[in-house]
């Protein structure tokens, strides 16, 4: 089944990045929703509440943080949608803090395509036979 | 705290994981500054605080734009993604090296940006240069940084 991604980073090339890193590990991917500040990303997150297989989310991003935005998400129990955060920034108490807030995924940047797979069968499964 | 075994091992695996590049490194009378098409610029402040700069010809700039985002080699690639990438390639390797140096720390970066000249020799800051080879082109990070109390 197809899936619908979001990708929530101030960066067009890391947004980029992680589009051909999921496609390389052959998910099929109706759609990918993308947004470039935190605000924009949380109107994704709870506007296609029932949409979203999974979301990519930066941390450090213009108009609203990723983790304002883990916060927010959790005030108003907007949170169903799997969440993984892809950050630079890797210490644990950052980690814990997104984990705290309903994240459900961590990946350090850089990572490799296989990095991305792995964290995503763990999350929405396997990626079917086309 | 090595910082210079830090920011190797941190060029190294941003290029392999990100960019599938190697890197080798060079001597630096192997390279001519007139040879870097651009340079990008980043503020970093952590266990360590200063500025890094990467230095890269255009041909480099071009492959690590086309390897970072999948661009084939007959596909256009504009100016714009060329630079949007060098600044993310900059952000990848410089919070890569503060995380290898102290993992456990927090820290802040500034927004990469692409500048005409590398920043000046700052007072009270060790210089770092390390010098190298992509696919036979010269590629230089120049680091100025001090220890700090954080």
């Amino acid at each position: 089944m197809s899936k619908t991604i979001g990708l929530i980073d101030d960066s067009k090339v890391m947004r980029s990045i992680l589009r051909k890193a999921i496609l390389m590990c052959n998910y099929s991917v109706s759609e990918f929703i993308e947004a470039d500040n935190g605000v924009d990303g949380f109107q994704i997150l709870t506007g296609n509440r029932g949409d979203l297989d999974i979301a990519f989310l930066d941390l450090h991003m213009p108009k609203m943080s990723g983790l304002e935005m883990l916060k927010q998400l959790k005030k108003e129990g907007a949170s169903s949608i799997p969440i993984v955060i892809v950050s630079t920034s890797a210490d644990m108490q950052t980690q814990k803090t997104c984990m705290d807030l309903g994240a459900v995924g961590f990946i350090r940047k850089p990572f490799t395509p296989q990095d991305v797979g792995s964290l995503m069968v763990q999350i929405i499964g396997k990626a079917e036979a086309v | 705290m090595d910082v210079k075994a830090s920011l190797l091992s941190s060029i190294e695996e941003v290029l392999d994981k990100m960019a599938f590049m190697f890197f080798d490194e060079t001597e630096p009378d192997e390279i001519d500054i007139d040879d870097f098409a651009y340079i990008t610029e980043v503020s970093i402040n952590g266990v360590i605080s200063g500025v890094l700069n990467i230095l890269v010809t255009e041909s480099t700039a071009r492959n690590i734009a086309r390897n970072l985002i999948g661009i084939r080699d007959e596909d256009e690639l504009y100016d714009d993604t060329l630079k949007d990438a060098m600044q993310e390639f900059t952000n990848l390797l410089s919070g890569r090296t503060m995380t290898i140096i102290n993992p456990a720390g927090p820290f802040d970066m500034e927004i990469p940006k692409l500048v005409e000249h590398a920043a000046p020799p700052r007072n009270g800051h060790a210089t770092l240069t390390i010098n190298g080879a992509l696919d036979d082109e010269p590629f230089r990070v120049v680091l100025q940084y001090r220890e700090t109390s954080n």
